[in-house]
């Protein structure tokens, strides 16, 4: 029996499929690069608390390779550790002194609120800036944004995020790094602030608590400006890019000819146009768009997700929290390339006047 | 010829060329440079007493002044220079490897294996770096604990160590060796370079051209020299330049961070950060701290931006320079660019039985003509009426075959594909017409 679906529909349901099968290569490319390791370092994915690094004997871990079944063949082991993901127990780790995936999922709230935010300011400027420096290429205002767009891709995140700091936190001090003042934090606490998201900007508005939203939109300014720099000039120049081969289509000169505003050509009927594209190229680089985050996130004290491989990284081989680290991040990846490309489908007029034809 | 005369007619090249020549000059001669004194340990050299932990300004003992603890910028500089563009270039060279050998195998073996393949290409491109880089670090790490060894991940510059109370083992011998910094950027830049490689390969197997010369009696030699080398080497390697760079500044940010890896310039940045803002709150007292080693960063970032995307440019001049594009009203030289790129065989489509619009037959009879431009021009209009989609998505796919790089038909080809209402293979013309324009 075929069911009519409408197109929007079949794209979701195929985009969720791929998605699917890309997370189940990466995971099996993941296990195989733990399968390198002999079976005594992956029963370290398995000790208990307080059995942690040397101090676990040798007949201990003999017992856990038999118990886990850590030496039979890679498909077998691969599936025993995708059951033991997909049940939620990803192992202790010895650094952070807990189970993975709580911690994991305790700290995710800092990084979306950066994610969030930085999404939020880079999409529709970079757009903004590339359609109107691309529809009249070689004029002032597309000189300035093309050496501020070499500026920001040349600029690295870092070194960027060090003169910020040192600027604006340790010269002027208007904003901060962080997540939260000490003073601040002290005050939630004994005020009874609730969470409700764990973002705090919104929980601040939730609790009435706008002393606490300025606070921390204090500490969230230098982040985002970083984090958006970077991209929104790549995003500004692929606008630039597409826009430049749309400008002498057939469709705006009709438009033109038509009597439509210069205004209305740009902002409705380009815009239109170059959403798909951009959007979609933006999707494909949604792995650095997530490293940056991280990398902004380790500057900035923002502890987010890869607090925990900043922890990891201290002191003893922590193997739980960085593979539990990889899969979570693989994630992350793959929700916010499946966002974008669900905003692309919504925003494109031939998908979306399609699913309302049927 | 043309394209090295195009390449070198831009200033930006030039100076793209000249900083990167000069980074490699500079790596050559560190020896002569700078010369390493007792206390060196790797790009790093003492000029004072290790607990003097105030940076001190240029003298004739160290040209570019000092760090806290007395560890001298102009050394590390000349010498991170070379651990740089040895780095870089490794980055470069074995993504451009394996990437390419991986896309044409790929593309050769085709059908269900090609598939596969290429998902598990695409499925690497959802992995966060960051993620990767610790992953193998933990890795390595753990099967040295393993193996009975004690292993650090940060020691002050010097990135990881590695101690084993007795005779280590073969394989903890072979692992203390290998950079897991610089494995790890090469396992995560390779794709693009195989995606590439993989399409070029594909069409060129399909392409008629090659079977004619095949059946004309062409050496397979004669036909990888003349026709895959030029079509599908060429953009791998721009994409590989572009690696050189942007793999230099992230090892430098990963070891800025504290996760591991010894780019010079990065621990120089990192020794210096509490001095960005020198005594009395002026941005300049310090300026030996960081703005040499950030110059050195942002400038050999740039050089090689620049290369690449000369290089880019200069392979494929409609795509990069957007000037008298294909579709713009005025025409500008459309002519020269299609001798740019010479057809064996001459293209005609197959008419199709059924009645044909005046504008299909004006489109495929400018095909036939090779005035690709008013061709795009008449199935572009029918695309956007929704006119006869299901023929022009034949004609795009059989012209995309035989002019695999120019971008604007893969655009057109996911127009109609679209409007069809087929989007994964629309996201994949488009997504060619993506790499044909970066």
């Amino acid at each position: 029996m075929r069911i009519a679906m409408s197109p929007f529909l079949q794209f979701l349901i195929r985009r969720f499929f791929s998605v699917f099968i890309s997370l189940i290569i990466i995971t099996m490319v993941l296990y195989a690069g733990m399968m390198l390791t002999p079976p005594e370092a992956r029963a370290r994915l398995y000790l208990p608390p307080g059995k942690g690094g040397e101090r676990a004997s040798e007949a201990f871990v003999n017992s856990l390779i038999n118990q886990y079944h850590l030496d039979e063949p890679y498909l077998v082991q691969y599936t025993y550790w995708v059951r033991s993901l997909v049940t939620g127990s990803w192992g202790y780790s010895p650094t952070l002194r807990a189970d993975v995936l709580p911690e994991l999922i305790r700290r995710t709230p800092a990084t979306l609120e950066l994610a969030f935010y930085s999404l939020l300011l880079l999409i529709p400027l970079g757009i903004a800036s590339g359609l109107v420096a691309g529809w009249h290429p070689g004029r002032p205002f597309d000189g300035l944004f093309r050496s501020a767009a070499f500026f920001g891709t040349s600029m690295p995140p870092f070194i960027f995020s060090m003169i910020l700091i040192s600027v604006f936190y340790i010269q002027l001090g208007w904003f901060a790094p962080g997540r939260m003042d000490v003073l601040t934090d002290l005050e939630m606490t004994r005020s009874g602030f609730v969470e409700f998201t764990g973002f705090l900007t919104f929980d601040s508005l939730l609790n009435l608590r706008f002393d606490i939203f300025l606070v921390a939109l204090r500490h969230l300014v230098m982040p985002v400006v970083t984090l958006s720099m970077f991209h929104w000039a790549t995003l500004g120049r692929i606008t630039r890019a597409t826009i430049i081969t749309q400008r002498g289509k057939e469709y705006i000169t009709a438009a033109r000819a038509r009597g439509v505003s210069e205004r209305k050509l740009v902002w409705r009927h380009a815009l239109r146009a170059i959403l798909a594209p951009t959007l979609t190229t933006m999707a494909f680089s949604a792995a650095s768009v997530v490293t940056s985050i991280f990398v902004v996130e380790i500057i900035f004290g923002l502890t987010g997700v890869s607090d925990v491989i900043v922890i990891a990284m201290q002191s003893t081989p922590d193997a739980p929290a960085t593979l539990g680290f990889a899969v979570y991040s693989v994630i992350m990846v793959m929700s916010l390339m499946l966002i974008l490309d669900i905003v692309q489908a919504a925003l494109d007029p031939r998908v979306r006047e399609e699913s309302l034809k049927s | 010829m043309k394209r090295i005369k195009r390449f070198f007619s831009h200033w930006q090249n030039w100076l793209g060329i000249l900083i990167a020549l000069s980074f490699a000059v500079v790596a050559l001669t560190a020896p002569l440079l700078s010369q390493p004194n007792k206390t060196t340990q790797g790009a790093f050299k003492k000029v004072g007493r290790s607990t003097d932990f105030i940076p001190h300004p240029p003298s004739e003992n160290a040209i570019l002044g000092t760090l806290p603890g007395q560890i001298d910028v102009f050394h590390a500089l000349v010498w991170g220079a070379r651990d740089a563009t040895v780095f870089g270039l490794s980055v470069a060279l074995g993504a451009f490897l394996f990437g390419s050998l991986f896309g044409a195998i790929s593309g050769y073996a085709g059908g269900i294996v090609n598939n596969l393949m290429m998902r598990i290409a695409d499925a690497f491109l959802t992995f966060p770096v960051l993620a990767g880089v610790v992953f193998l670090q933990q890795m390595v790490a753990v099967t040295i604990e393993a193996l009975g060894g004690t292993y650090w991940f940060n020691n002050d510059y010097h990135g990881q160590l590695i101690d084993f109370q007795f005779t280590p083992p073969a394989f903890a011998v072979f692992l203390m060796k290998v950079d897991p910094i610089l494995v790890s950027l090469i396992i995560f830049s390779w794709m693009p370079i195989a995606r590439i490689v993989n399409t070029m390969v594909i069409t060129l197997k399909n392409t008629e051209f090659i079977q004619a010369t095949r059946a004309l009696g062409g050496s397979p030699l004669w036909i990888i020299r003349r026709h895959l080398l030029p079509n599908s080497i060429g953009p791998a390697i721009v994409l590989a330049s572009r690696d050189v760079g942007s793999s230099v500044i992230l090892q430098a940010t990963i070891t800025f961070i504290g996760l591991g890896g010894a780019s010079p310039w990065g621990i120089l940045l990192s020794l210096g950060r509490n001095w960005v803002i020198g005594p009395g709150g002026n941005l300049l007292a310090a300026w030996w701290v960081f703005l040499p080693a950030t110059l050195a960063i942002i400038l050999f970032g740039v050089g090689w931006n620049l290369i690449g995307d000369g290089l880019t440019e200069a392979l494929e001049p409609s795509a990069a320079t957007y000037e008298g594009s294909v579709f713009s009203l005025k025409q500008k030289q459309p002519k020269a660019k299609i001798e740019a790129r010479p057809l064996i065989i001459p293209v005609t489509l197959p008419k199709s039985p059924s009645e044909i619009a005046p504008l299909l037959q004006v489109a495929r009879d400018a095909v036939a003509e090779q005035n690709m431009d008013q061709a795009m021009h008449a199935y572009s209009h029918l695309i956007k009426h929704h006119r006869h989609v299901n023929e022009i998505r034949q004609d795009l796919i059989y012209i995309a075959r035989q002019f695999p790089r120019h971008a604007i038909v893969w655009t057109l080809l996911g127009d109609a594909l679209t409007q069809e209402g087929n989007h994964e293979y629309a996201n994949k013309a488009y997504d060619q017409a993506r790499i044909l324009t970066q």
